[in-house]
């Protein structure tokens, strides 16, 4: 596992603990004495959760984002973060959609539930499909 | 309409909770912290597998009267 990988990985974690804890994202990443990378993807997330939010409940069929489990929720956010806003993440090479959907559903297979790596893949292949479609976006 | 049994996914529910409480108090090193976490996200895998399973046991059984297929 690559130290990119690692850190896409925990940027997850940090969102899903944030959320399951009731700390902010800020507070969990400064108690994990997160690195850049991780703390840049955990905030751009956090800080386009509306928008990307939207990207994943218009492409999840039928599903409403509060009911899609809290870390399925968590890796998708933090996938389309990084494609979406490349600017707010330090790297020399951006990740294609096609990276970040097979770096989410990898920590979809360890982490949740069976049937989450296709519900996954699904859902941020639409989604980026939608992004593409509407780059900018509303925010 | 028998009753489902839900022992084992209230189980699960309440060592979720514990763990957030864990999580919120902010005492625990960035290790345990990460460890609780992870911990956390396969309770809630087990949980959601527990609860798919007991839909499919409640759409087993048939609805107040639903008439038997002959």
């Amino acid at each position: 596992m690559s130290r990119r990988t690692d850190q896409r990985r925990e940027a997850a974690f940090a969102l899903y603990e944030a959320e399951i804890s009731g700390r902010t994202v800020d507070e969990v990443l400064e108690s994990r004495d997160a690195p850049e990378f991780t703390a840049a993807l955990a905030r751009a997330a956090d800080t386009h959760r509306d928008r990307l939010g939207g990207l994943i409940a218009r492409n999840a069929n039928g599903w409403e984002l509060d009911r899609i489990a809290a870390l399925e929720r968590s890796v998708m956010l933090v996938a389309l973060a990084e494609v979406a806003y490349p600017e707010s993440i330090p790297s020399e090479t951006p990740i294609p959609p096609a990276g970040a959907i097979e770096e989410a559903v990898e920590v979809a297979k360890e982490y949740c539930g069976s049937s989450a790596p296709a519900f996954v893949n699904g859902v941020l292949d639409a989604a980026f499909d939608e992004l593409r479609q509407n780059p900018d976006g509303d925010e | 309409m028998s009753e489902l049994d839900t022992t084992r996914l209230d189980d699960l529910v309440g060592q979720l909770e514990r763990a957030a409480e864990q999580l919120r108090g902010g005492e625990l090193s960035p290790d345990a912290a990460a460890s609780l976490v992870e911990d956390c996200a396969a309770l809630a895998s087990q949980a959601s597998g527990e609860l798919e399973k007991l839909t499919r046991e409640g759409s087993a059984e048939p609805a107040p009267g639903q008439d038997r297929l002959l």
